[in-house]
């Protein structure tokens, strides 16, 4: 592995951060506005390929969407050990269970919702694959209606 | 390699914690929005290892958090802005971190994201 690459790899940890602290704020999005609908796993059926189908520095982002669909968002990094912006593109999925009331603390009645949280961010350098990072999260949010 | 350690976590937990507060006690009725669109646009501006804090202040405002990271380089602060906007099932994120090295700005990672929110039957 050259060293531009092992040194890459290094802020995906501030990534990840990012993804937990977007998969909280999400998360709880969910729980208190959650569309009504038929759950689908949607790009995140075919996570498991991702390392499988795509090779970095060959696969194209027409192979990325062909995997994953059209991406949810885009983004861009410049970090610290780069030399040049690599783009991004995100994966977000949220889904929520049934309400439950769950009485009263306090006096002051509560919701709850089980909600699920799954994230994919693929990184390119270029046109090229670059590689992906994922993250999903379990809970529940607790909120009182109004 | 370097392994990272981040205090970026603890202060972004902390932040995790206010916004899901804020949330929470929200309610999702109408359209809800917090934070500060980040001046994507304006990072065009910034000049690496030359821009200072207070060029970064004035070209993309105040920032909504803080925290730090430890790089193959060296250490780094960052700079969090952060937007959500969310209504009638449909949630956008704006996030912007800004990273600092040695008084001057050193690069960015920014999202600008719709989260697909589905409910289990």
């Amino acid at each position: 592995m050259s060293q531009s690459r092992a040194t890459r790899r290094c802020p995906r940890r501030l990534v990840l951060v990012s993804a937990a602290f977007l998969a909280v704020i999400a998360g709880t999005v969910a729980a208190g506005c959650a569309s009504h609908g038929v759950a689908t796993p949607g790009p995140f059926a075919r996570a498991d390929r991702i390392g499988i189908e795509l090779q970095r520095g060959v696969s194209t982002k027409a192979d990325v969407e062909r995997l994953l669909g059209k991406p949810d968002g885009r983004g861009m990094t410049l970090l610290p050990t780069q030399d040049s912006a690599r783009e991004l593109w995100t994966y977000i999925h949220v889904e929520t269970g049934e309400p439950k009331f769950e009485g009263r603390a306090w006096g002051v009645p509560t919701v709850r919702m089980d909600s699920r949280q799954q994230e994919i961010y693929v990184f390119f350098d270029g046109d090229r694959f670059d590689g992906y990072m994922w993250a999903t999260r379990v809970g529940a949010a607790t909120r009182t209606p109004r | 390699m370097t392994r990272a350690r981040h205090p970026t976590g603890a202060v972004l937990v902390s932040l995790v914690l206010v916004a899901t507060l804020m949330l929470a006690l929200a309610g999702c009725s109408t359209s809800v929005a917090f934070g500060a669109q980040p001046r994507i646009e304006d990072l065009a501006k910034l000049q690496r290892g030359v821009s200072t804090d207070e060029d970064v202040r004035r070209t993309l405002g105040e920032p909504r958090g803080n925290g730090a990271a430890r790089l193959s380089i060296g250490y780094a602060s960052i700079w969090l802005y952060d937007y959500l906007e969310m209504g009638s099932g449909q949630a956008r994120i704006k996030y912007l971190l800004v990273f600092m090295r040695q008084n001057a700005y050193d690069g960015y990672l920014w999202l600008d994201t719709e989260a697909t929110l589905e409910k289990r039957e």
